[in-house]
């Protein structure tokens, strides 16, 4: 019988006591160099001992929820909702945006394309740090579309600024580019439409390449921490990466709490990408990362 | 709708929708093109101009700009923390890639193939990568505690080493901030080659075993060259995000000590938002992106070149 | 899609119509956003943390009250300046500002903050002097309304001199003995070497470790800039003076050489972090503020420390004044209102809930109404007392009056920073930061 084959081709002699020894030391050691950290990070938060500076759990003593409760009551609770208002429906635009315009780089053959791909590009080399200033100045310039007053303070600017992103324009177009056009072809002579195309042929077979830029999409936004410490005011509009650091400036809290608050920034998108996995996996198989 | 299918039936009208046709034609591509072109334009392309435009004043918003030409430029040439700035980030930029890379790889290594328990491991590694780097800065600023009792220094207490000063010692603080980095970014380098490796044939090693050839020579002559593709887009992403590195650096040390960690990020924030100086900091930034703006254009050419 | 026309149009506008549907759709979840500016509420933003944001509403209640007007308050910690310079640069800054009292010239060279007339403000007689000399600029006119006052102290574990059997530190020998017996003697008697003498903020981050620094150059005679006497509001540089040189040299052998006896970390540490250095059991001292009490009281070691004065340096007793102010922003829509608001805060009923209002929350550590008695209001905690007292006989103020004045507190720090990183020649050290003060007073025209 063949041993399985990995990735170098080396035969793996299964069941040969030294290796599989060996091999499972490395997965201990990649474990505990990956896992423990965070591990440590969970049994902080339901120790109930009292921690000093530089210190943390590696195993909860006295369990207790009084760490996370502690943290819900400096605006964690708001801060997920915001987050996730934040997130939700920006990531919803940004895959929407990003899926037309590559639908229009992949498909379409025009004069300026060249230009548009090197405008998508350079975007990558501006990232809000360094236009912070300029980019607040226009925030206060836009009027918010779902209310009176500014982008500033406002959902609208939480969201809009992170709308607009190079990564998945790049995934999907090289994507968009790998499907065969023969399929498009015969639903044009159908009498379909350039929408319809788009929407019921196009997509579709874009799942996996949607996936992985939802994993990086998501990511991205809910990661965001300089714009929203720009644009929210009120701590009703703070996002929950400005409640963790807040609280970590806490003069009061000690460390359970604040790894409470960073528990509850990691969790959603731990789940979300493990309910994302195989289509985030599956599209980076497929090469819509090679672009 | 109807009125629009009578129109069909008649030629004069036929002819006349041939022009708008023609428009849509062109129109097109940048009707779809147009949300993001106009979202770019408002967020990206709109503050850089107006960046670049106010690195020639002194700005002061209440009580006017005043237009200095170059010397906010020369200023920050000029200054001594700003040079060791831009040697904090190309350092970091070129180990945490490397680095990242290379330890992604051998972890490819390891933990790439079909079976459930590397499928479970690779997801486990892969947790530091979706974790928000806020939330990981958090968790490393305890871990690195330099006192004797801290996480990382019991450890190595144990085994008869340290403490380590870590972050807190201008020697080894830029070497913490890079550790931090390469956790996070290590496993999300890992994913690529995994994804690359398992898409290399297998029969190329059939065919290379079949030649008598070494684990070494297959690694060095099939799975290296293959590769190849994976591992540019792995490093220009990561050069790219390396030179505007921020946040870590900004909650971990906030430059220091001694500015040892200082970044030219974090040197324009500084200057910028914190020090009031506007006109200076908007200058870095624009050197900063037509620093990278370069490198791009030199990267592209330079892959373009060798696929020719 | 049956027409030519229509199918073209269809084609063309699809994607914008389904993005301006999805926006419309998702519009509905969003949620509402918080006003940002305008209306009729005052707009007021303090830097501070937590528990001082309940303070702060209850006194604004009572101005509330007696005013009609409303105050809409937004309070941060961290990156307080950042969404100030933000909002600077927007020209849309609140109407009021509640900061340090060593934002002043800061605030000055910007241009942000507008003059105050204080002879109009009824009670203005009621405010000390030293605590309106902090809000004057260096050619006496007035740009800020003092909120309230303090002075360091110095915070000392009682169970750590027992452990070790010694007393609380009065002299700058006796807190390196002290500090070192921490350091060294195991206070905490857990058989391991994990202990500190002294909490230090060492980070540069808003010129903390310059800050730190304050009260032992004041013991040792010196200050960061000295008036010329009769220079018509010019300084000199005194960052060489033999005074620095010998407060800086204390200050970073805490942190580096042979017997170094500040928390690991020191030189990279905030408030947050120091605070909990002292809070948790790590350091044995702290030299801070009074508001500590609060907070500090809060945590596993209440009533296992004690406050006493700064230990005394070479020229004697001294401690870092420092205050909070308002500051009238400029560009305000409600101007007009600044000096009733202004009245009411330095009224003693808004002086007693800013201390006492809020346990947990000390918005006023000391007042600046002098009508206010601290030991009544304060019944009961002698260490108040101790407050007071260190600061009207031995506060001594930063010259924050002098435009920029956070840039000169940065570039100490930065310095100060440098110094203790690799333990270098202070006296060199010094007489480059002398340099670099000159400078900027040279380019400032106020040179001495």
């Amino acid at each position: 019988m063949a041993a399985p084959t990995t990735a170098l081709g080396l035969r793996m002699p299964a069941g040969r006591g030294a290796r599989a020894a060996v091999r499972a030391l490395l997965y201990a050691l990649v474990l505990a160099v990956f896992v423990l950290p965070l591990w440590t990070m969970v049994a902080t938060v339901f120790s109930g001992v009292p921690l000093r500076l530089g210190e943390l759990a590696v195993l909860p003593r006295e369990f207790t929820f009084d760490n996370l409760s502690t943290a819900f009551g400096y605006g964690v609770g708001r801060g997920l909702l915001n987050s996730a208002v934040v997130t939700g429906v920006g990531l919803f635009l940004q895959l929407t945006v990003s899926a037309f315009a590559a639908y229009a780089l992949a498909r379409k053959k025009f004069r300026g394309q060249a230009l548009v791909l090197l405008a998508v590009l350079s975007t990558m080399m501006m990232p809000e740090e360094v236009i912070a200033i300029p980019l607040y100045l226009v925030l206060g310039e836009l009027p918010d579309p779902l209310g009176g007053g500014t982008l500033l303070n406002s959902y609208a600017g939480l969201v809009l600024p992170v709308v607009g992103w190079a990564l998945p324009v790049y995934v999907l177009t090289g994507f968009m580019r790998t499907i065969p056009l023969e399929l498009e072809e015969s639903a044009r002579a159908d009498g379909a439409g350039d929408f319809r195309i788009f929407a019921q042929i196009v997509l579709p077979l874009c799942r996996p390449a949607l996936g992985t830029c939802a994993v990086f999409g998501f990511l991205m936004i809910w990661d965001q921490y300089l714009l929203p410490l720009l644009v929210a005011q009120t701590p009703d509009m703070y996002t929950l990466t400005l409640v963790v650091t807040n609280l970590s400036a806490s003069q009061e809290q000690g460390v359970g709490v604040r790894m409470a608050a960073s528990l509850m920034l990691m969790i959603p998108s731990v789940l979300v990408y493990l309910g994302l996995q195989r289509l985030f996996e599956s599209g980076l198989l497929s090469g819509s990362l090679k672009g | 709708m109807a009125v629009l299918t009578k129109r069909r039936e008649t030629a004069p009208a036929r002819t006349a929708a041939r022009r708008p046709r023609r428009l849509a034609r062109a129109a097109g591509p940048w009707l779809w093109l147009a949300p993001l072109l106009l979202l770019f334009g408002f967020f990206k392309f709109w503050p850089t101009l107006w960046g670049m435009y106010l690195s020639f004043f002194e700005v002061r918003p209440y009580l006017g700009n005043t237009w200095t030409g170059w010397e906010n430029f020369a200023q920050a040439l000029g200054d001594d923390a700003f040079r060791s700035a831009v040697a904090h980030t190309v350092i970091d930029a070129a180990v945490t890639v490397t680095l990242s890379a290379g330890i992604g790889f051998a972890l490819a290594l390891l933990l790439e193939g079909p079976a459930r328990h590397l499928r479970l491991l690779r997801t486990a590694v892969f947790l530091p990568v979706v974790t928000a780097m806020v939330a990981v800065v958090e968790l490393w600023n305890t871990l690195l505690y330099p006192g004797a009792h801290g996480p990382l220094n019991s450890l190595l207490g144990l085994v008869g080493l340290g403490p380590l000063p870590f972050l807190s010692d201008p020697d080894s603080s830029l070497a913490s901030v890079m550790l931090v980095q390469i956790w996070k970014s290590a496993p999300y380098d890992m994913v690529i080659f995994v994804a690359g490796l398992a898409a290399i044939d297998r029969q190329l090693y059939e065919a290379a075993a079949l030649d008598g050839a070494s684990a070494w020579q297959r690694m060095r002559h099939v799975t290296l060259p293959q590769l190849r593709p994976v591992t540019t887009i792995v490093l220009t992403l990561g050069v790219i995000r390396g030179l505007r590195v921020f946040t870590e650096i900004y909650v971990l040390t906030g430059g220091g000590p001694a500015g040892s960690t200082e970044t030219v990020v974090t040197y324009t924030y500084k200057a910028g938002i914190q020090n009031n100086q506007l006109g200076m900091a908007s200058a870095v930034s624009t050197v900063l992106f037509l620093v990278t703006v370069v490198l791009t254009c030199l990267t592209l050419w330079w892959r373009r070149r060798r696929e020719d | 899609m049956s027409t030519v026309r229509g199918r073209w149009v269809g084609r063309a506008l699809a994607p914008v119509t389904a993005l301006v549907v999805t926006a419309g759709l998702t519009a509905c979840g969003g949620g509402e956003g918080g006003s940002g500016g305008g209306g009729g509420a005052l707009q007021v933003w303090v830097r501070g943390a937590e528990d001082s944001a309940a303070a702060y509403e209850e006194i604004f209640a009572g101005y509330t009250e007696r005013t009609g007007v409303e105050v809409e308050l937004f309070m941060t910690l961290t990156d307080f300046e950042t969404k100030l310079n933000a909002a600077a640069a927007a020209r849309d800054l609140p109407d009021v500002v509640i900061n340090d009292a060593a934002q002043l010239g800061t605030m000055l060279g910007q241009g942000i903050i507008t003059e105050i007339d204080r002879d109009a403000l009824a009670g203005q007689e009621d405010v000390s002097d030293t605590a309106w000399a902090s809000t004057t600029d260096i050619a006496g006119a007035t740009y800020a309304v003092p909120f309230s006052a303090q002075a360091n102290v110095l915070l000392v574990r009682t169970d750590w001199l027992d452990a070790v059997g010694m007393e609380a530190p009065t002299t700058w020998d006796e807190l390196l003995a002290v500090g070192r017996a921490f350091t060294t003697e195991d206070p905490d008697g857990n058989g391991q070497d994990d202990t500190y003498g002294m909490a230090v903020p060492g980070s540069t981050e808003r010129g903390y470790l310059a800050w730190n620094w304050a009260t032992y150059l004041a013991q040792a005679g010196g200050s960061f800039l000295e008036p010329v006497p009769g220079g018509d509001g010019a300084y000199v540089s005194g960052a060489g003076s033999d005074a620095a040189v010998a407060s800086a040299d204390l200050l970073t052998r805490m942190i580096c050489g042979d017997a170094p006896m500040a928390q690991p970390g020191a030189l990279n540490h905030v408030t947050s972090a120091t605070n909990t250095a002292f809070q948790t059991g790590v350091t044995g001292m702290y030299l801070t503020g009074p508001y500590a009490y609060a907070t500090t009281d809060a945590t596993e070691i209440e009533g296992l420390y004690t406050a006493v004065a700064p230990p005394a340096g070479p020229a004697g007793a001294g401690s870092l004044a420092e205050g909070t102010s308002l500051y009238a922003m400029a560009g305000s829509d409600h101007a007009d209102a600044f000096p009733g608001f202004a009245e009411y805060m330095i009224s003693a009923e808004a002086q007693e809930t800013g201390m006492i209002g809020v346990g947990s929350a000390t918005v006023v550590r000391l007042p600046v109404n002098t009508t206010v008695d601290v030991a009544e209001v304060r019944a009961g905690d002698e260490r108040w007392e101790l407050a007071r007292r260190v600061y009207e006989e031995n506060g001594v103020y930063e010259p924050v009056a002098v435009p920029n004045w956070g840039a000169y507190r940065a570039a100490a720090a930065e310095t100060l920073n440098s110094l203790a990183a690799d333990c270098g020649d202070t006296a060199a050290a010094m007489a480059e930061l002398d340099a670099t003060f000159t400078g900027m007073l040279g380019d400032a025209g106020i040179g001495g």
